[in-house]
């Protein structure tokens, strides 16, 4: 069965049909969210979420457009609200990442030089960034979203698309530069 | 070469830097996790087995609430009409029995009263669809009330 007619068929109250939609995408969703924000536990409940708000809002959806891209500004926009309603910064999230890797620290040595390594990951250090230079990042590099495609989920323009990623990528560059202890070639 | 080996090839110059990104942009895509994300840490994660259970346990909970929220409403909606009529019946029999001047006081005052709800009720409800369009033009809508909480939120800032 096609995507269009589990869609239809969601969209006259299949609850079956519904479910294999929720199995196809769940895993885009989650690993956007968990890209976003950089915690599972709430990757997992505005996963959850989307796809209730999803439900609810079905008859909105447009048949002919993508229904991941649709999914996806669910998904942005909850954690856009999750962010604006815990009032989160990036302090928050990088103590959550630290504390994560405090925890393993002490689980096992094993598990000390994984997290060191996951450290220096670039995915890692995203962390770091602003939200609006992360979800750019994520988007068009670990997604590969054209800026359409993120202009439509985010709802924002181009240009500051562009702005974002181009921000974003240089200062993920000297993140990772300063984590390797290597000369970042644009200082001085 | 070591996945250390390649991340430091890569943040070791400006260009090869770019260039990865670049190659990152093209060889991703939504649920594909090519070896250059992989080496850059974009792994997939296993989803928590419980989440579609739980999603489909949420949803089924949802369309009862829905259902009850309209048994409510047109329970709520029936008995509202009964005590209005009654209202108005009463009100009529009671104005009856009124001199001229004072039924026509009641009747200025009754006229006040319905206009005053029905102006405060137009300006909700207005208030709430500009606010809704305002709201990044969403292709999908809240609960009515989480919308009130939002706007409510929106005021005090």
């Amino acid at each position: 069965m096609t995507e269009t007619q589990l869609i239809k068929r969601a969209q006259n109250g299949d609850e079956d049909a519904f479910r294999e939609l929720v199995e196809t995408h769940q895993s885009k969703v989650y690993h956007l969210l968990l890209g976003m924000l950089r915690s599972p536990e709430v990757a997992c409940d505005l996963t959850q979420e989307t796809f209730i708000k999803a439900w609810k809002n079905l008859t909105h959806f447009r048949l002919g457009s993508t229904f991941w891209t649709w999914l996806y500004r669910i998904a942005y926009r909850s954690a856009l609200d999750y962010i604006k309603l815990k009032k989160l910064d990036l302090t928050y999230l990088a103590e959550e990442e630290l504390n994560l890797q405090a925890e393993e620290k002490k689980a096992e040595p094993l598990a000390v030089v994984l997290a060191k390594t996951r450290n220096q990951e670039l995915f890692s250090a995203l962390q770091e960034l602003s939200f609006n230079n992360r979800v750019a990042i994520v988007l068009y590099y670990f997604q590969g979203l054209s800026y359409k495609e993120i202009a439509s989920v985010t709802k924002r323009r181009l240009g500051s698309i562009r702005t974002d990623l181009h921000r974003g990528k240089n200062k993920l560059r000297e993140i990772l530069c300063r984590r390797w202890g290597v000369p970042d070639e644009t200082e001085g | 070469m070591r996945q250390k080996d390649k991340i430091r090839a890569i943040i070791l110059s400006r260009d090869a830097y770019e260039r990865a990104m670049e190659e990152l942009h093209k060889l991703q895509a939504p649920g594909v996790y090519s070896e250059l994300g992989k080496t850059l840490g974009w792994n997939e994660r296993p989803v928590p087995p419980y989440l579609t259970e739980e999603i489909m346990k949420e949803i089924r909970q949802c369309r009862e609430e829905i259902e009850l929220d309209r048994r409510v409403m047109f329970s709520g909606g029936f008995l509202l009409l009964v005590l209005l009529t009654l209202i108005i019946l009463t009100s009529i029999d009671v104005l009856n029995t009124l001199s001229p001047v004072v039924r026509n006081q009641a009747i200025t005052g009754f006229f006040w009263m319905v206009t005053s709800l029905v102006w405060s009720g137009s300006v909700l409800f207005l208030s709430l669809l500009r606010y809704q369009r305002k709201d990044h033009n969403r292709d999908y809508v809240d609960h009515p009330l989480a919308l009130i909480i939002r706007y409510l939120r929106l005021l005090k800032r």
